[in-house]
């Protein structure tokens, strides 16, 4: 019977001008998507190579004298992901890099071109399709299924028969998954062969488990959509309110709560401006210069001569100020990024929000992506000065006095050469798939959680559903 | 006349009734109004930081004691008008110091407290008319004419002497007099809560934009109301005629202008800023070689200072007490170098305003392709009625600022303070051969901590470019909006001239 109910659904869907349109859409937008992120991945590619060729370079410059390469200033920028036509992210708007070296990190930067003068805009990538596009199809094919059979009179046709409603809700479930995969999967396939055609781009095993893992967490996401269709078709009697109200939970679900979470978020984690942690800053290095026994003192006479005790006045100074400075900028983020945390969170209200984190999370880019580079350049910086700070102890000849002050402090230190290829270097590394479902179970559970939710209210209230 | 008075009757009572206009007409009301109410509070969070920059940049500008650290901040106040459409307000920086040896540019926003949110859609009230106005538009005429075809009542119309064309206005005017309720009073109660908010002052000419960008939000909603009234003469039932509303809906709002934004900005190359930067560094290594080249080629002799400090392209910045030949070296080295510096950073100038232009071009690319849809047309007005537009937002304020930078730099130039004065408090007379001629008391007079403030009373201030009340570009989108609804009028009426009134089966 359930066969018979998914073939005749089918028949209904399959030949009509909407199946026509949704799947010429979602090809149209999957061959964009294709396109674009080829040239963005090999952009982007080609940039990163750039500097990480710079970088070895100025390594291998500055590698002459461990005292040069401690004020060498490296670039680390997140290579693109290979992934990345799953969910852009809003790379557009967040940074990619950073600089540092031995004694201070700069604030993440725009290591690629970032218009300004665009209003924000959303890639057509996978996510943008299935929560933008498929959601609103799956809207559009389900919203009548119960109150428009209804209208018509079949419903009770079809219910004369010896048929458990719950067979003709999975009938119905089923037949209109079928109906919405097929052309998600096409496009999808289409956009596989394009990013295959690219030289520059090989999945790797890593790569075709997580998007296979995606298509999954994709067909519960459509799912989700459909049963909320299916509900709110069992919750009226005419398919014109159906639609009025899926309607509205669409613009509820897809565009306000993503919408507004921020500003809840806002105002849950206050964060000053720049402008005002400026002032404080300055406020707490005047307030380290107080309290410190610290000297200003310089003579040009004193380099080259062990450091007297001015000299390591000066330096304990110059380290309390670059320690603080760190300390200080490293709190301001991680404050913006708790604010942001919220945000995330409250916009994981709406299901649409958690598929597009979840597909953040497969894709490692956007805003979880760029928290991850984070974690990893913090590390590569300890694990770079650590290698430093051994050289500098090894050498019997240095005064192991470290500062930032190039001009003042560079004959304190080893002057000893370093061979480059024993320089830890920075490489990124992307999430693994037992990390990305560490990350993202509870997400997707979330979204089962939805899906059961949604079929037991349907069940609910289909078995009342009065079919006349 | 009567007939059609009693049609327009009819579709007001009949669309206000309606559970679809009641409830849309609700999420609409409170969407807007929480829309402005985000930005609203927005705004005075960064109008309360403009407040402190303000004051402290009047302090900054009080404090310099020698015309090389004149600095003149300008501080770019957030637009009260953001609420309503915010452009590129709080994208673009917020201050610009004029100094004479740096080429004006926007320094980043201090106003910003988290870039990371960036992530999410911030609504101002034109994107908010243009994501939920545009959707009640198509959903609640929709099923009008279809419908009323579906049920038959459309032949029992037309039954009467009734005009179609009449019929056609009826239905435009209710569904238009309809929506332009919850839309007024969006507006209305925003105007109201802003008007009582003292933190937000508001001219009587911004009050006119407000109400001009009003006026194109109602040709935006009736470009709309067209539309569907188009698809529903066409249609042959109602839920038909819904759905493809919405499919043109979501096409016209979320796809279509996605699509072609995300092309142009990955396919119209622009260099990145740390590119921009590299290029800018590569200029200023050129410059000093410049300015170094027509240094006086004796050079200052062995100097002993009593305080120094060398600024940009070896320039002397600020001296206390020297040799009188070092003293002259220098007057000679900033008289030389200061014209080629300034030719110099006119290089400056120039290399980021193209690269602002590529960003701009790369925009206008994208724009192109959106220049007939009415969303953005709505938009675009909006921001550029409001002040917010990149154009007036930042090229404008730009220009106005190296215009400034000119201003100040001839000012210092008429004071003579392209020598001694561009570093030193020192008059000619008190200068001695060495250090050691000078006794303690000059010394400790002339110590940069000791020197007098400038007095920058007749000092050429900045003013801001002024701009028209309605600019014409804005005018031009509006028109443009108002030629978009005369031809879907005449196309609606048209279909609907050739549709057939009986329900088809």
């Amino acid at each position: 019977m359930l066969k018979t109910l998914i073939e005749k659904e089918l028949r209904a869907q399959l030949f009509t001008p909407r199946m026509a349109i949704t799947t010429t859409v979602i090809v149209l937008i999957m061959l964009v998507n294709g396109l674009i992120f080829n040239l963005r991945f090999n952009q982007g590619m080609t940039k990163t190579n750039r500097e990480t060729a710079a970088t070895t370079q100025g390594l291998q410059e500055n590698a002459s004298s461990l005292m040069s390469l401690l004020f060498y200033e490296q670039t680390l920028i997140k290579q693109p992901s290979p992934l990345g036509f799953i969910a852009n992210g809003n790379e557009d708007v967040l940074p990619n890099g950073t600089k540092m070296n031995y004694f201070t990190e700069s604030p993440l930067g725009h290591f690629k071109s970032q218009n300004r003068f665009f209003s924000r805009f959303q890639a057509l990538d996978w996510t943008f399709l299935l929560v933008y596009v498929l959601s609103f199809v799956c809207l559009a094919f389900s919203y009548n299924a119960f109150s428009g059979e209804k209208e018509q009179g079949t419903l009770k046709l079809i219910l004369s028969n010896n048929l458990p409603r719950g067979t003709l809700i999975l009938g119905k479930l089923f037949g209109l998954m079928i109906c919405v995969a097929l052309p998600f999967l096409l496009g999808l396939l289409l956009n596989l062969l394009i990013v295959e055609f690219n030289p520059h781009l090989v999945l790797q095993t890593r790569e075709w488990l997580i998007l296979l893992a995606f298509t999954g967490v994709a067909m519960l996401f459509i799912a989700m959509n459909l049963l909320l269709g299916l509900l709110v078709s069992s919750l009226t009697a005419r398919a014109s309110h159906s639609l009025n109200l899926l309607l509205m939970s669409w613009i509820l679900l897809a565009v306000i709560i993503p919408g507004i979470s921020w500003v809840s978020a806002r105002k849950m984690v206050p964060v000053p401006s720049e402008k005002v942690m400026r002032e404080r800053y300055n406020r707490d290095v005047e307030q380290i210069y107080e309290n410190g026994d610290y000297s200003w003192s310089w003579r040009s006479s004193w380099a080259g001569q062990p450091p007297n005790e001015t000299v390591r006045r000066r330096a304990a100074g110059i380290q309390a100020t670059d320690a603080h400075r760190i300390q200080f900028y490293r709190a301001y983020q991680a404050q913006r990024f708790k604010q942001t945390d919220r945000a995330v969170t409250l916009a994981k209200l709406s299901p649409f929000s958690l598929f597009r984190f979840i597909g953040e999370r497969f894709s490692d880019n956007g805003y979880l992506g760029l928290k991850r580079f984070v974690a990893q350049a913090r590390i590569y910086r300890s694990t770079v000065n650590q290698f430093y700070t051994d050289r500098d102890n090894q050498d019997t000849d240095s005064h192991h006095l470290l500062w930032n002050e190039p001009w003042a402090s560079s004959t304190f230190g080893s002057q000893r050469p370093v061979e480059p290829a024993s320089i830890p270097r920075f490489e990124y590394s992307p999430p693994t798939l037992s990390e990305i479902w560490q990350q993202s179970q509870w997400d997707i559970l979330i979204l089962f959680f939805w899906c059961l939710l949604l079929f037991a209210g349907t069940f609910t209230t289909f078995i009342r559903y009065d079919v006349r | 006349m009567s007939h059609f008075n009693s049609l327009l009757r009819h579709e007001l009572r009949q669309q206000f009734h309606s559970l679809k206009f009641l409830t849309l007409g609700a999420f609409a009301v409170v969407f807007g109004l929480l829309s402005l109410y985000v930005q609203t509070e927005d705004y005075k969070s960064r109008k309360a930081v403009y407040d402190e920059e303000i004051i402290k940049a009047e302090q900054q500008l009080n404090e310099a004691t020698v015309y090389s650290r004149l600095t003149v901040p300008i501080i770019v106040p957030p637009n009260p008008l953001s609420p309503f459409a915010k452009g590129v307000d709080d994208k673009v920086g917020n201050r610009l110091d004029i100094n004479p040896l740096e080429a004006p540019h926007f320094k980043n926003a201090a106003q910003k407290q988290n870039p990371f949110l960036d992530i999410f859609e911030a609504f101002d009230l034109s994107t908010a008319v243009h994501i939920l106005f545009s959707v009640m538009a198509l959903f609640l005429v929709g099923d009008t004419i279809a419908g009323e075809r579906e049920a038959g009542t459309l032949k029992q119309v037309f039954s009467n002497c009734i005009l179609k064309s009449q019929y056609f206005l009826a239905k435009y005017l209710g569904t238009l007099g309809v929506l332009a309720v919850p839309l007024t009073l969006i507006f209305l109660i925003g105007a109201l809560a802003m008007l009582l908010d003292p933190l937000i002052s508001i001219s009587t000419s911004q009050w006119l934009t407000v109400l001009m960008i009003y006026f194109s939000s109602v040709a935006f909603v009736s470009v709309y109301v067209l539309i569907g009234l188009a698809l529903s003469a066409r249609s042959s039932s109602a839920a038909q005629a819904s759905l493809l509303g919405l499919m043109l809906w979501i096409a016209l709002v979320f796809i279509y202008p996605n699509a072609t934004r995300y092309l142009v900005n990955n396919t119209v190359a622009v260099p990145s800023s740390d590119e921009m930067a590299a290029e800018i560094r590569t200029i200023e290594t050129q410059i000093a070689d410049e300015v170094q080249a027509v240094f006086p080629q004796d050079g200052p002799g062995p100097a002993s200072y009593n305080w120094c400090s060398i600024g940009k392209y070896n320039l002397a910045s600020i001296i206390g007490a020297t040799h009188r030949q070092v003293f002259e070296y220098h007057k000679s080295a900033v008289e030389r170098g200061i014209p080629v510096a300034l030719d110099g950073l006119d290089r400056i100038y120039q290399a980021r305003l193209a690269h602002k232009r590529q960003f701009a071009r790369q925009r206008e690319t994208a724009m192109a392709f959106n220049r007939f849809l009415p969303g953005q047309l709505l938009t675009e007005s909006a921001s550029k009625m409001a002040g917010t537009h990149y154009t007036s937002r930042d090229l404008q304020i730009l220009e106005g600022a190296k215009s400034y930078h000119r201003q100040l730099t001839d000012y210092i130039r008429q004071k003579g303070g392209f020598g001694y004065t561009f570093f030193t408090q020192m008059p000619e007379t008190a200068m001695r051969t060495r250090l050691s001629d000078y006794n303690g008391d000059v010394l400790e007079a002339y110590l940069p901590s000791n020197y007098k403030n400038l007095n920058l009373e007749d000092m050429p201030l900045y003013t801001p470019t002024s701009r028209a009340l309605i600019p014409r570009e804005s005018l031009i989108d509006f028109m443009a909006l108002i030629l978009i609804n005369l031809i879907f009028f005449i196309l609606g009426g048209l279909l609907f001239s050739r549709s057939d009134v009986r329900a088809r089966h």
